[in-house]
């Protein structure tokens, strides 16, 4: 006898189909899984058997064959189990075929018949949502796969329970989410700004950072707070969409880090890889890829803490995605397209000992050995960091304990208030913040008047900034001007610009 | 002709590892000049190993061959630099009455002038912001009054000094530790470019010398030899500086002292020999008085510069020294973004120097 289930396999971050065949013959009795089948998928047959077995159905001693296609992609993971299982108790007669009701079957199968939850049931969904829409998954999975409109999902706990509702014993009912629609949807934060007392100046560049999409590198001695403040970052980014939670939610899901019954990401990721981190695990990969740090950070933030101990090939695996915004991966199975849309933070000590710039002039480096200790980011790369923020040490930071800091909130408004802006004024760019202008665009929408023209020469010549400052600086004196409210570029804005390029600076002849 | 065999063979002597300017000047006293150490049988010169050392011996017998005439007359008649031996016009005359005069300089750049006064400015390779102001404001202001400003080209207290009589477009000397050849340290190879334009750079040590640190002690008392008084801005308790100074007063020269912060580590031996008596200065009219020299009136007038009401805030919030940009913040009671862009128009129009970690300080000349 022969049956045929439809079940949904994973690749990067896009599902599809996966007909699962199983034919039972007489013969010696064997258990044959086809189709390019790993490990974990060849190990189903022994939970199949075990499920089916206690879930009190008869498993066929007979021999079963089971093609899984395409048979010519390799398949991974647990999701198929239930699909055997569906498909074995279907070839022996033991589930009747119901006409018009060809559901995609996911789940894992624990030995005692119950449905536990697989990865990637979001991406799944949405790929093949055009072609099929009855799912039946488990009851862990439901939040998650409730997110996909004008879809049938059918929940279910175990083996029992879904075979009985296929003979007909009990009712088909579509899982309803609680309260659940988009409407529910609700970013929340953890970390707030207030908790940050002081570091004023710090918190101005993170929001000018913020507003305008710039990436940005913290320099400051060893416990400065540089990391908290960068957690915080996300709680002053511009609001989540549903669209961009969405796509947060499909790589968490598809690299299986979605938590028990949450159904959503609503909070933009903060991504913190130390810095033995390998170029792999950075931007994705594997023999079947799966996203990497840099596309969990997408909509988030990339922090990379002590980035001058990151192997240099490493950092240089960024500049692409960087450029990009995904990341494409190429396997002998095929190349995997991931999202990358991050912002990247980054932190280093300002020379080897930590201490240059600190008021008690404790530093005993060289300056050679400071030139060498940033001088490992490429100059490439450091130029994807459009603003330089010198985090002060503690000595300084005491002086403002005392004082309450102004909360995400209010910070995430006027972000708000400059991204807007900044979409309204490349709606026919293709572009969506100051960060991604290009030479070009820099010309046509960072105008500036003489009088600035005049302060960003006497800056050149007076400060000793390097060239490739310049128009880092014009992007970020137009991210200042949005947060005004200004049109125009003024000579103020580049001022307070010119005070973020601090690694571009010869502090002494 | 005799006179320039004699600065030939001069040369050749001065070049041989292990001889230094003593062991120089006792070998053409015992036979009566450089030439006649050429000629001089081997055993004689076999006699001398005990004084000597017979590294030194073998040294000598070995390199009075055509190889190494050649090499010293491609020296002599070098574009790049030129040879001043303690018989010409050129070498400094305070340096000849130092015990151990070097016999052979090779220099570059401007020739050295000879009647002018000249201070030697010397301090720490790492100096704090107000060291560094320091040291470029006394120079300026000496260079400015005709002095010539000596010192060693290192990182810190040096290469302000230097650069801040460049600025006055006064004359400057540096001395090497190494060979003329060699720009040590490496950062600042800006300044070894501005120096072989306007100023003079010399050493004692022949071209392709590293710059090994047994030499710079050395080279200290050329230092304070060429000067009549050794000026230190900020030294560490053992800094070289200090030895600078024992060469100063061994070789009966004044020693002046600008005084630090107590707390200040870079403070700690200048404060030690200004307790010594170290002359204290304060303004360059210290020094100058010392030397004999007038200062001219002053016609720098800073009314040229106009600030507006923000500005102003600033400037008056940093004439207690150096300050950071949140203590700006709190004492000015200005948003961060006003003061970041009043900040920069301070610093474009020259008035206040921002220092490593967003710290501010006034500038000298404002």
């Amino acid at each position: 006898m022969l049956s045929k289930v439809k079940s949904a396999g994973i690749f990067g971050v896009n599902g599809y189909i996966i007909d699962v065949e199983v034919d039972i013959s007489n013969g010696l009795p064997v258990f044959d899984i086809v189709g390019l089948p790993d490990l974990s998928v060849r190990e189903s047959k022994e939970r199949v058997r075990a499920a089916i077995k206690n879930s009190g159905f008869e498993f066929p001693i007979k021999r079963i064959t089971v093609n899984m296609a395409p048979a010519n992609t390799k398949k991974e993971g647990p999701a198929f189990d239930l699909a055997i299982a569906i498909g074995i108790l279907m070839a022996t007669e033991q589930i009747p075929a119901i006409d018009n009701f060809d559901p995609v079957y996911l789940g894992e199968l624990s030995l005692d018949g119950t449905l536990r939850p697989v990865n990637g049931v979001l991406p799944m969904l949405l790929s093949i949502r055009d072609d099929y829409n009855n799912i039946i998954l488990p009851k862990d999975n439901a939040e998650e796969a409730s997110n996909v409109s004008n879809m049938n999902i059918y929940p279910f706990e175990t083996l029992q329970e879904l075979v009985s509702c296929l003979r007909g014993e009990s009712k088909l009912i579509p899982y309803n989410r609680a309260k659940g629609n988009k409407s529910n949807f609700k970013i929340s934060f953890v970390e707030d700004f207030s908790d940050v007392k002081g570091q004023e100046g710090v918190k101005r560049a993170l929001e000018i950072a913020a507003a305008g999409g710039h990436n940005a590198i913290m320099i400051g001695p060893p416990g400065s707070g540089k990391t908290m403040l960068a957690k915080r970052l996300p709680s002053i980014l511009p609001d989540l969409t549903y669209d961009e939670a969405l796509e947060i939610t499909k790589i968490y899901s598809a690299a299986g880090m979605l938590k028990e019954n949450e159904g959503m990401i609503s909070y933009r990721p903060f991504m913190s890889p130390h810095h033995t981190i390998s170029s792999s695990a950075l931007v994705g990969g594997g023999r079947i890829p799966v996203p990497g740090q840099i596309s969990l950070a997408h909509h988030g933030v990339l922090f990379l803490d002590e980035i001058p101990e990151f192997k240099k090939d490493v950092l240089e695996v960024l500049r692409q995605p960087l450029e990009d915004g995904e990341i494409t991966i190429s396997r002998a199975s095929g190349s995997a397209t991931f999202p990358a849309k991050f912002m990247l933070i980054a932190s280093a000590n300002p020379c080897p000992c930590g201490f240059l710039g600190d008021d008690s002039n404790k530093c005993i480096c060289t300056p050679h050995q400071i030139s060498r200790y940033l001088g490992k980011i490429s100059g490439p790369l450091m130029d994807r960091f459009d603003i330089h923020i010198e985090v002060p040490s503690l000595s300084f930071q005491k002086i403002s304990r005392n004082e309450k800091g102004e909360s995400s909130v209010n910070i995430r408004a006027r972000v708000n208030k400059a991204r807007a802006n900044q979409v309204q004024r490349y709606t026919n760019d293709g572009i969506y913040y100051n960060a991604q202008l290009g030479p070009k665009q820099i010309r046509k929408y960072c105008k500036i008047d003489q009088a600035g023209k005049n302060l960003m020469e006497q800056a050149f010549s007076s400060m000793n900034l390097s060239a490739r400052a310049y128009d880092r600086i014009l992007k970020v004196s137009r991210t200042i001007a949005d947060l005004e409210n200004s049109a125009n570029i003024q000579a103020y804005h580049i001022a307070e610009a010119i005070q973020y390029r601090s690694l571009d600076r010869q502090y002494w002849p | 002709m005799e006179q320039v065999d004699e600065k030939f063979f001069w040369v050749w002597l001065s070049g041989i590892p292990g001889i230094g300017a003593r062991k120089f000047h006792a070998l053409t006293k015992y036979f009566g000049g450089a030439h006649k150490v050429w000629q001089a049988p081997k055993e004689k010169l076999t006699q001398l190993s005990p004084y000597l050392g017979s590294n030194v011996v073998y040294e000598i017998i070995n390199q009075r061959d055509n190889k190494t005439l050649d090499g010293i007359s491609r020296m002599l008649n070098s574009s790049s630099f030129r040879i001043i031996t303690l018989l010409d016009d050129e070498y400094p005359d305070l340096l000849k009455q130092i015990y151990d005069p070097p016999p052979v300089l090779y220099g570059k750049g401007c020739p050295i002038i000879n009647h002018k006064p000249a201070i030697s400015i010397v301090g720490s390779r790492r100096p704090t912001g107000y060291g560094r102001q320091m040291a470029e404001k006394l120079a300026y202001e000496l260079a400015e009054a005709g002095v010539t400003i000596v010192s060693g080209l290192a990182r810190g207290v040096d290469a302000m000094a230097h650069y801040g009589a460049l600025k006055a477009k006064g004359t400057t000397v540096g001395v090497l530790g190494c060979g003329i050849d060699r720009v040590y340290p490496p950062e600042n190879k800006k300044l070894f470019s501005s120096m072989e334009e306007k100023g003079t750079i010399i050493t004692e040590y022949p071209p392709g010398s590293a710059p090994v640190a047994g030499n710079f002690p050395a080279r200290n008392r050329i230092i304070s030899g060429m000067t009549s008084g050794v000026l230190v801005i900020e030294a560490g308790e053992r800094s070289g500086a200090l030895i600078t100074v024992d060469f100063a007063l061994e070789q009966g020269r004044d020693v002046y002292a600008l005084p630090g912060n107590i707390n200040v580590a870079q403070s700690a031996g200048t404060n030690k020999i200004l307790k010594e008596g170290a002359k204290l200065v304060t303004e360059v009219q210290d020094i100058l008085e010392e030397l004999g020299i007038q200062k001219k009136k002053l016609k720098k007038d800073t009314a040229s510069v106009q600030l507006d009401f923000f500005e102003t805030q600033v400037y008056n919030a940093l004439q207690e020294g150096e300050r950071h940009l949140e203590e700006l913040s709190k004492e000015t009671k200005m948003d961060i973004n006003k003061l970041n862009a009043v900040l920069t128009m301070l610093e474009v129009k020259g008035i206040v120097k921002q220092m490593p970690g967003k710290i501010f300080i006034r500038n000298w000349d404002a």
